[in-house]
């Protein structure tokens, strides 16, 4: 199936969204990739940072919410201080991750941490993966 | 001279020995710390959010403690807690209008305008103590001892938070120097551990924590010395994982920059707390004849 | 009544609307001078003179204001319809209101033209149009390829060409590099014949080496001041035969070669220089050499050793000093302290090295010195025979003046006999020393002491230099010094020096922390005490005395007891028991910056001796100077401090005497500036005004590529052999330490002036002395083609800095047959053939956040080219190249990466690289590839960076000097960006090449005919003289 874009993609309220909530221009980005050949979680993710980022150029939100990305990533900002661009790329991940997440979406589940795991966990591992992770 | 002191919530559990060690060691180095009081969680992460505040008001709250008691700087210890506090403070600073907000919002504490200045006590090492007056009261240098400096993110990233450069810091490299160790630098000294993907992702840390300890191996470190408690966790806690998937994987001692600090000031290595973390750093330590 | 006209020209395309243009008639009307304000649609199109003089002559208009939308390109239209309307130059004014859109900036400009107008008018003087004469003669500043282009095109045209080049040759980038793109020709091939044309055509004079300083004047009309360098080689003898790069020891960093190789100091620029002339690069004076009070040369002799060359070395010394080896043992050497080497790892051992040579001559034996001739009258004699002495008779002698040193004691040296011990100077070094200077002439009278200085004035001396020395040993003055076992280092070494008898107890204390203490107590050591104790106030760090003597005392079992000041000597039955101290601690920093010792009360303690040294500090001997010479109140000589003149006339004093006790290398240098003096006292010249002064100290000196290497080690004779025996405890080094230790020098200074090229010369051409010289040269007509730099590689901090890691001219110089490999690719950290080769485009450009925004615009092209040469020469090996996009928008040049990628097999991965770093032999890249999705990690052998071309850093000042525009990141602007791309802000100056924007050879050359063509269009008109636009 080919996938439709138009100016209504373009302009979409999610491509809105990001940009308002992340405060970064998208199209800034010219998809040179040097964010992708930094990522250090990037062997886990199913889409490059500088696809995700050209998927939200384009508005295809349901190709950014059925990949893992933006949930793998750390929050390094190696991405954020290389991008010749200027672009902030952990405020843009941080950004599609809330727009799942304040739809009530967790992407951890708590339960599911075995207790030993939370009690050796330093604080700071668990506190940052649930604000990042869940609503 | 005094200076206040933030140390977080996993500097009171899981690194003691991060936090003892350095609170000797700038007490030998002639700084005392002065723990804040009623301070709370910084919130861990900065948020990056453009509209979210709410999360801005853990760490203005403990900048606000520290205006109330008189002082106008900060040392901190923890890297999470270095970088969300201190990127708080710069927002407070400089935008005006998320300011009023977060003020008005919190109407029962004075109001704050970015007064405070946040520090990471690597900076006060270098730039209160200076490496000169830390080499003259070593008396156990580190000699012989090649330890691989491990920065990690979040005291280097992004450039406004930055303690050093932001690519190829120094500022560890310089201490261990001083300490009379041999810093062993490496290419992965910036690379992220993972950080908190630990919470649901514990394979992905173990990979990344893989890259980082052999990169290290590899230059020759016999040890790595990093600020970070979650850092620490990772390259540590994955290691006996590490060992069982790779056979010529010996493991790597992992330590707080502290601890090396107060070994070679020559104090008693009980405030190391090396009991309570993983690996064994201990006996690199009795090997090289620094500790008894 | 108004008298003045504005003219306001307007049409479809103008700036402004009909509402701006109205207001701007109104505002014209409203002016008193006024006379006329109307529209005329495009008269810039469609000028009519005769219309301008119709509406003057109707208005009874003296003058008129033009306006147009753009002077830029209007400005010559309207000032010929005012000529054809029959204006002269001060009755019309043209305001530019392009850049005054905004509506009150537009009538500002008016009512100043307006004013100004009224202003020429009403002025007395008469105003003519200028007809100054044009010189036709170009300037071109820079000899790459766009400025031999221009120069050529306008001297065939037949007018003189003044060609300014920085470097010592013309030619520019492209002669460093491999073959061009796309026709892949050699460039050395296409652009020798044209270095050569230029360098012999009749109408062009080379400037190299030369800087433009200053420019003055306007267009037809410039005065231009030019700098040319000092070459110290006169290129009109030179033939550049190279023989004196041959013996050249130094070798420093080639900016031609870009590190890939170094060059000699003394150097042509490359193989086929225009012209074929060398240069001697020099950087001012080593900090070695500044800090020697005596300022001996050492990156010279180090420089010659390193070559073995240690004969010439050792004469290298003995320019300046005849103490090879007494300094090379005995120095302080402040040399060492400043050494640059020690921001690396440890400073160079300048000392030892110096006593190497010495050595080396004394062990293969010393041919007798020839008698320097005796070309001057006036006799000299020289009082004292110490190292003052002695180096001043040795700089008079070799002046020409017979020189007599008059010495108290039964044999010459001072203090180098008497105060050292054997172990540590031997005497056969010394007594060779001192005969080298008595062969060179000097008479040496010993037993014959001085006591009246106007004797010897009336025995026909002519001036005197007074260096006695401070041969007495100060008092500790406390209770008992008087005891008999109480002895004076000075004098207690004096005795054990001439070979008398000492008999000492079996322990000895030395007070005293400075070098007498310690030779006093390692002597005493020597001649069999048992224990040997140094009592010294302060804390060790403190002590005066060389650190390794200290060290060596305690090693040959010298006990070290600090922080303790004697108060008492003790005795029983007249025979000395013991001496009692304080302990001391330290207190606050006294004037000399060291921690005052303070006693503790209550701290007495007693040490058990027999026999007490007393080395506590020299003085002059008060009893043994000549009555009629001035003293200070410290007892020395008082001298004055430049001149080192005494109160009577013709009488220097220096050293020692003067100084207090002080090291031996500053009485040498007393020494000196003594014979200085004396030289011009006899010549009647001032003795201040215009001596060696101040020396320009190098300021920067780079360590790039510099590997740690630990100082060479003294070896030392064995702690056993040292007992009882007065053998040298420092055994010298070896020839191959001595020359690997030499090849640590860093060469701060660029040439060492060794002069060795200056006897390898047959022509004569070197000399060393030659000062930059300055030209003044009129021209009508100037180019500016100063061409481009890369960024520099360490820009990019997440590249980790490797020699495998290259820009793209570094690996042309690899590539490039007549380069340092002669054209084999080999990477420089191993010279390995590389077989995986990655090239990184987009380095530092399209990167606005760390680098430049714009496109570099040549990279793409030279990527593909340098890949496709690599193959060429490794056919079994791999290039990759990482891009954004190709841009080939040259003919033939998308055919050219076409070929690349299918003749040679280059992978093309589209994606920035984020991280560049050395794992084992390999160099780790991390890549991607946004076409397939990938993140890439390739290990390879070499890397090459396509980084951003910059305008060259050299050409900054030059913009300044002469005044013309250019973009923030320096590139020159033209006068209109698609109209009047040649030309610059300022008429006359015209740009070629680089200097205006990255561009390629094709372009460049274009460019340079261009501009040629620009200067010959200048040179055709019979007079031209416009306007007064000053360069500067």
């Amino acid at each position: 199936m080919r996938i439709q874009i138009s100016s209504r993609t373009l302009h979409s309220d999610f491509v809105k969204k990001v940009a308002e909530i992340s405060g970064q221009d998208l199209l800034a980005c010219n998809q040179c990739g040097k964010c992708s050949a930094g990522c250090p979680m990037c062997f886990a993710m199913d889409l490059l940072p500088n696809q995700v980022i050209r998927l939200a150029q384009l508005g295809l939100e349901e190709d950014i919410a059925a990949s893992k990305t933006v949930w793998l990533c750390a929050s390094c900002f190696t991405c954020t201080v290389r991008c010749p661009r200027g672009v902030d790329l952990g405020r843009v991940m941080e950004a599609i991750r809330l727009i799942t997440l304040r739809k009530n979406v967790d992407y951890v589940e708590a339960s599911d941490i075995p207790r030993d795991t939370i009690g050796e966990l330093p604080q700071i591992a668990l506190v940052s993966g649930f604000r990042k992770h869940t609503a | 001279m005094d200076l206040s002191y933030y140390p977080g919530c996993t500097l009171k559990t899981k690194a003691k020995g991060l936090e003892d060690s350095a609170v000797a060691s700038m007490d030998a180095l002639g700084i005392r710390l002065v723990e804040i009081e009623r301070w709370n969680c910084c919130g861990t992460v900065y948020s990056l959010a453009e509209d979210d505040l709410a999360h801005h008001l853990a760490p203005v709250r403990n900048l606000i403690r520290v205006k109330e008691q008189g002082s106008d700087r900060v040392g901190t210890l923890c890297s999470f807690c270095y970088h969300t506090l201190k990127r708080a403070n710069l927002l407070m600073r400089n935008d005006g209008e998320k300011r009023q907000t977060l003020n008005d919002f919190m109407e029962e504490e004075v109001d704050y305008n970015g007064e405070v200045e946040v520090v990471h006590l690597l900076e006060v090492l270098r730039d209160d103590v200076g490496w000169e007056n830390i080499a003259a009261k070593v008396r156990v240098p580190l000699q012989g001892l090649k330890v691989a400096p491990y920065y990690g993110c979040t005291l280097l990233r992004p450039q406004e938070v930055a303690i050093d450069q932001v690519e190829r810091p120094t500022i560890l490299h310089q201490l261990l120097e001083t300490l009379g160790a041999e810093a062993v630098d490496f290419p992965h000294a910036t690379e992220c551990c993972g950080s908190f993907q630990i919470v649901g992702n514990p394979d992905f840390i173990t990979q990344c924590a893989w890259e980082i300890l052999s990169s290290a191996l590899r230059r020759g470190a016999e040890a790595l010395v990093l600020t970070c408690p979650l850092c620490h966790f990772n390259l540590s806690q994955r290691q006996s994982e590490l060992m069982q998937r790779y056979s010529d994987f010996q493991g790597l001692p992992i330590l707080y920059f502290s601890q090396l600090l107060a070994i070679a000031l020559g104090i008693e290595s009980k405030v190391c707390h090396f009991e309570s973390g993983y690996g064994d750093p201990l006996s690199l330590l009795k090997s090289k004849n620094l500790v008894s | 009544m108004g008298k003045l006209g504005v003219f306001l020209c307007d049409c479809c395309f103008s700036p402004m609307g009909s509402a701006e243009v109205e207001e701007l008639l109104t505002v014209a009307r409203r002016h008193p001078d006024v006379a006329y304000a109307e529209l005329h649609p495009d008269m810039c199109l469609n000028p009519k003179p005769e219309k301008v003089a119709g509406v003057m002559k109707e208005n009874g208009l003296e003058g008129v204001v033009f306006t147009s939308c753009t002077s830029l390109l209007h400005r010559d239209t309207f000032r010929e319809l005012a000529s054809a309307a029959g204006l002269a130059p001060n009755q019309f004014e043209v305001v530019d209101l392009r850049e005054q859109i905004d509506g009150k900036r537009a009538s500002e400009r008016i009512i100043e033209a307006i004013e100004n107008l009224a202003a020429k008018l009403t002025s007395p003087q008469p105003v003519f149009r200028a007809e100054l004469p044009v010189t036709r003669k170009a300037l071109i500043i820079g000899g790459g390829v766009a400025g031999i282009q221009a120069a050529l095109d306008i001297a065939d045209a037949g007018y003189e060409v003044f060609l300014v080049e920085r470097t010592s040759s013309i030619g520019g980038h492209m002669l460093q590099y491999s073959e061009v793109f796309p026709t892949l020709d050699c460039p050395q091939c296409i652009m020798t014949p044209k270095m050569v044309e230029a360098g012999q055509h009749e109408n062009i004079k080379l400037l190299t080496y030369s800087e433009v300083e200053q420019v003055s004047g306007q267009i037809g009309n410039f005065t231009v001041r030019i700098r040319r360098k000092a070459s110290y080689v006169d290129w009109e003898k030179c033939t550049g035969c190279g023989d004196c790069a041959t013996v050249c020891p130094v070798e420093v960093y080639s900016e031609y070669e870009r590190g890939i190789a170094a060059q000699k100091a003394i150097y042509k620029l490359f193989g086929q220089a225009v012209p074929a002339v060398f240069t001697v690069e020099k950087r001012g004076t080593a900090p070695c050499r500044i800090a020697c009070p005596a300022g001996v040369n050492a990156q010279g002799y180090i420089a010659l050793i390193s070559q073995g060359k240690f004969q010439e070395a050792l004469e290298v010394v003995r320019r300046t000093m005849p103490f090879a080896g007494v300094i090379g043992r005995v120095c302080t050497h402040p040399c060492e302290t400043d050494c640059e080497r020690r921001t690396v790892d440890e400073p160079m051992s300048i000392r030892t090295l110096k006593r190497f040579i010495a050595d080396y001559e004394l062990k293969a034996g010393r041919e007798k010195a020839i008698a320097v001739e005796r070309t001057k009258k006036e006799k000299i004699a020289v009082v004292g025979s110490g190292p003052a002495g002695l180096s001043c008779a040795y700089d008079l002698v070799r002046k020409g003046y017979p020189v007599t040193v008059f010495e108290a004691m039964p044999m010459a040296g001072g203090l180098l006999r008497y105060g050292i011990p054997e172990y540590r100077l031997p005497k056969n070094v010394l007594d060779n020393e001192i005969d080298y200077v008595r062969e060179l002439g000097v008479e040496i009278r010993t037993d014959s002491p001085v006591e009246d200085l106007n004797g010897l004035f009336s025995k026909g001396y002519q001036a005197v230099f007074l260096g006695t020395g401070a041969g007495v040993s100060q008092k500790m003055g406390i209770p008992g010094e008087g005891t008999p076992e109480v002895i004076h280092a000075i004098d207690f070494l004096k005795r054990v020096n001439s070979g008398n008898e000492v008999s000492l107890g079996q322990r000895v204390a030395v007070i005293g922390g400075g070098n007498a203490a310690v030779d006093a107590a390692r002597a005493a050591k020597r001649l069999g005490t048992d224990e040997v104790t140094i009592i010294y106030r302060r804390s060790r760090e403190e002590m005066p005395a060389v650190a390794g003597e200290v060290d060596e005392a305690e090693n040959e079992g010298v006990k070290l007891h600090i922080l303790a000041a004697p108060v008492k000597v003790l005795s029983q039955n007249d025979k000395l028991t013991g001496i009692e101290c304080l302990r001391m601690e330290l207190g606050e920093p006294d004037a000399s910056g060291r921690r005052r010792p303070v006693p503790v009360k209550g701290s007495e303690f007693t040490v058990d001796v027999d026999n007490v040294i007393v080395a506590i500090g020299q003085s002059v001997d008060k009893a043994g100077l000549p009555g009629e010479i001035a003293g200070t109140e410290r007892g020395t000589v008082s001298a004055d401090p430049v001149t080192l003149e005494t109160n009577m006339a013709g009488v220097f004093a220096g050293g020692d005497v003067v100084s207090g006790p002080a090291d031996v290398i500053g009485a040498i240098a007393a020494g000196k500036e003594a014979a200085e003096s004396i030289d011009r006292y006899l010549n009647g010249v001032d003795l201040r005004e215009g001596r060696p002064g101040q020396l320009n100290k190098v300021e920067e000196v780079s360590k790039e590529g510099v590997q740690a290497k630990p100082r060479a080690a003294m070896p030392m004779l064995d702690l056993g052999q040292r007992e009882g025996s007065f053998a040298e405890v420092e055994l010298g080094l070896d020839e191959e330490t001595a020359m690997a230790e030499a090849r640590r020098c860093l060469n701060c200074a660029g040439c060492c002036e060794c002069l060795s090229c200056e006897v390898a010369c047959e022509r004569k051409a070197i000399n060393h002395e030659m000062v930059d010289s300055y030209e003044e040269l009129d021209v009508g007509a100037i180019v500016v083609a100063t061409g481009f730099e890369l960024t520099p590689k360490k820009a990019i901090t997440e590249f980790e800095p490797d020699p495998d890691i290259l820009d793209g001219i570094q690996f042309e110089r690899i590539l490039c047959p007549g380069g340092p490999t002669a054209g084999v690719v080999l990477r420089p950290s191993d010279a390995k053939t590389p077989k995986e080769v990655v090239f990184i485009s987009c380095v530092g450009s399209r990167d606005p956040e760390h680098g430049v925004p714009y496109c570099s615009r040549v990279c793409c092209m030279y990527l593909a080219k340098q890949a496709m040469l690599y193959k060429h020469a490794v056919p079994d090996g791999q290039a990759y190249i990482f891009y954004m996009d190709t841009r080939s928008t040259g003919k033939g040049y998308e055919e050219f990466v076409q070929r690349a990628v299918e003749e040679d097999g280059v992978l093309y991965l589209r994606g920035r690289v984020s991280k560049v770093f050395r794992d084992g032999d390999k160099l780790k890249v991390w890549g991607a590839d946004t076409l397939t999705g990938k993140r890439i990690e390739l290990s390879c052998d070499l890397v090459v960076l396509g980084m951003a071309m910059i305008p060259n850093p050299e050409s900054k000042e030059l913009m300044r000097i002469l005044g013309i525009n250019t973009d923030s990141h320096g590139f020159i602007n033209e006068a209109h960006y698609k109209l009047r791309p040649l030309e610059t802000n300022i008429p006359g100056i015209y740009v070629a090449g680089t200097a205006q924007g990255p561009r390629d050879i094709p372009d460049s050359v274009a460019q340079g005919s261009g501009s040629a063509s620009k200067v010959l269009t200048l040179f055709s008109t019979s007079e031209k003289m416009p306007e007064k636009v000053a360069a500067s």
